[in-house]
């Protein structure tokens, strides 16, 4: 990998135009997008960071990271289709460009995380940064103790990675559980909210870690889960969505009391949260 | 206390010949009320005047400006700001500096924000101090801004017929050099100090505000009944934020010309008031209701850019009651918020 980029302050707002080189469909509302960085302009990337994607004329969004930090100077970013950013970025071609800033945000602590074991609850969405940190995890195996992932999602149509999901779940050396809320008639596995795949979770409270990302309402109940489990707030960590237009800790749209999701976040440890009104 | 002082028309003259040098911008009478404007005749200049409806903050971050231009070849570029000509902005008042001191650390805290920088850099600030309050809404004696000098680079004092003049930085001497000062001796000093006895008695509380209290009492006080009665008079318009010279958030969009191949990347003014402001794509709204926002509004007033910059976030310039049609006065507020606090000690 390079090493620390000086981004000079003139670029703050500049996007880099950069090629797309895959555009492939996950689910019906769900794009992943990879793009090839040029490594003198945009430095390398950690788990739970993100980018702005542009589109000039279009506007500009936050995206989080999705490949793990091996990959880079290749990136990429699961794109949902909301708005109307998101929208046009489900029309990219192989070989058009877009405009990047980033990246952005502190991401995961991955030096906290060496050595421990790891309970990786991944709620909707929250599986794409999620994403990074597992293939980063499997990349980095021996880094690592015993590693849990939980994931839910609405309906099985809506599981992202599936042939990766299949990988992991066969390595032996991960435990993956996944729940749907609704099934479908093809559905063989477990069937319910994500808080109750904690039935099949024991953890060392001595040495495990637990990194959670899904929608808010996810969080005031997997929380309750994680609580029984008795780990440290300050060893739990939690990625949080808001609404970013500059994302270098002006435009304060993401303002939580004094700190900045894009800036000083957006990952946080419970510890910090629990004196966070607002946060979630 | 100032050892100079230059007379009233001789400041005049002294700016008119600055014209040739600089972008002369300062207040001027619109039609009913004040404003900041450029100066192309210093007879316009008010030096001694009510305050403005907008802050001028506009003066370093147009209300609209581009931060990007695209090209037809899809290529991205930033505007240039021009700086051949430094600009003077004349007659900020004390809330207004300590307000440019706020937005100041937080545009130059890095990464630091090339457009503000570069406008603020390119200017000299003349700051002139108050002899009476504004009218019943000010209330910056309170807020602890009155007769502060913040990043002015020149500090004006007026009196009868001179200004006595106190510069403050590099910038200030420069701007001042071939003025026709002189000098200015005791009883300059005890007039500006019998002024000011007679200026403080007049504003509508002669209670400060204890910014650090303040702070704390909104620690406890996220639950207080205020927030809704606040939301059930709010029309969530947000002129506050518009007139406030220390709320500086924007939103960012794209505006592409008629041939759709060209256009530009604006930022433009923000509300933190209105209630999309924290909404996120999947529709969930962080601050979905108006009592969240007035709470949010009031609190980064008094707390959360306290704590984190040491500064206080409201320079009780009164704009925003002024032109609030709820008449939603934050001092009000503060006194309320710190009631509590002392009947719960």
């Amino acid at each position: 990998m390079s090493e620390s980029i000086t981004i000079p302050e003139q670029t703050l707002y500049l996007p880099i135009p950069t090629p797309v080189t895959a555009v492939r469909m996950l689910t019906k509302t769900e794009c992943l997008i990879t793009v090839e960085l040029d490594p003198d302009r945009i430095e390398p990337y950690r788990p739970g960071q993100f980018f702005m994607l542009s589109l000039p004329g279009i506007g500009e969004a936050p995206i989080s990271v999705c490949s793990p930090p091996e990959a880079y100077p290749r990136l990429q970013l699961c794109v949902r289709r909301v708005g109307k950013v998101t929208a046009h970025l489900h029309q990219l071609a192989v070989g058009s460009t877009i405009g990047i800033r980033g990246p952005m945000g502190n991401g995961v602590p991955l030096e906290q995380l060496k050595g421990q074991d790891l309970l990786i609850a991944a709620g909707g969405l929250g599986m794409v940064p999620l994403h990074a940190l597992i293939n980063h995890i499997v990349k980095n195996r021996a880094d690592y103790g015993t590693v849990t992932v939980l994931y839910g999602a609405k309906e099985p149509g809506e599981l992202l990675f599936r042939d990766e999901l299949l990988q992991w779940g066969s390595r032996g050396d991960l435990n993956l559980h996944i729940a749907v809320n609704i099934a479908d008639e093809d559905w063989m596995g477990h069937v319910g909210m994500i808080t109750t795949l904690f039935q099949y979770v024991s953890v060392d409270v001595a040495k495990t870690a637990a990194v959670i990302v899904g929608p808010p309402v996810m969080y005031h109940f997997v929380m309750q889960e994680i609580r029984k489990l008795n780990l440290p707030p300050e060893r739990i960590f939690l990625s949080l969505e808001r609404r970013m237009k500059c994302g270098v800790g002006k435009c304060g749209h993401c303002q939580i009391n004094e700190i900045t999701v894009c800036q000083d976040g957006p990952v946080f440890s419970y510890d910090q949260l629990k004196t966070l009104p607002e946060a979630i | 206390m100032p050892a100079s002082k230059i007379s009233k028309d001789d400041l005049k003259r002294h700016l008119s010949e600055k014209l040739t040098d600089y972008t002369l911008v300062g207040p001027v009478k619109s039609r009913l009320a004040y404003k900041f404007d450029v100066i192309s005749n210093v007879d316009r200049l008010e030096i001694e005047y009510t305050t403005t409806v907008l802050p001028p903050k506009k003066q370093f971050m147009p209300t609209v400006e581009p931060l990007i231009r695209f090209q037809g070849d899809g290529t991205a570029q930033l505007p240039l700001i021009p700086t051949d000509r430094p600009v003077a902005l004349v007659a900020l008042h004390s809330c207004d500096l300590i307000a440019t001191d706020l937005i100041d650390t937080i545009f130059a805290t890095a990464p630091g924000d090339p457009y503000y920088k570069t406008r603020r850099e390119n200017a000299v600030i003349l700051g002139v101090r108050c002899m009476e309050p504004c009218d019943t809404h000010a209330f910056c004696n309170a807020m602890g801004t009155l007769d502060q000098k913040g990043g002015a680079d020149i500090f004006l004092t007026p009196l009868d017929h001179h200004f006595l003049v106190e510069p403050l930085s590099k910038k200030g001497e420069t701007f001042l050099a071939g003025a026709a000062l002189s000098h200015s001796g005791d009883e300059d000093a005890q007039a500006v100090g019998r002024i000011a006895n007679e200026r403080d008695k007049q504003f509508r509380s002669q209670e400060k505000v204890d910014l650090k209290a303040l702070s704390d009492a909104m620690t406890t006080s996220r639950d207080h009944e205020i927030w809704d009665e606040l939301a059930g008079e709010c029309l969530a318009c947000g002129t506050c934020n518009i007139t406030c010279p220390t709320c500086y958030c924007f939103d960012m969009c794209d505006k592409m010309e008629l041939s759709l191949v060209d256009g530009e990347r604006r930022r433009s003014w923000d509300s933190c008031q209105l209630r999309e402001f924290a909404e996120v794509a999947g529709g969930e709204n962080f601050r979905g209701t108006r009592a969240d926002r007035q709470r949010h509004r009031f609190f980064r007033k008094g707390k959360y850019l306290f704590d984190r910059y040491d500064l206080t976030g409201c320079v009780g310039c009164g704009r925003c009651v002024r032109q609030c049609v709820a008449d939603i006065d934050p001092l009000e507020v503060y006194q309320r918020l710190l009631e509590r606090r002392s009947a719960r000690v």
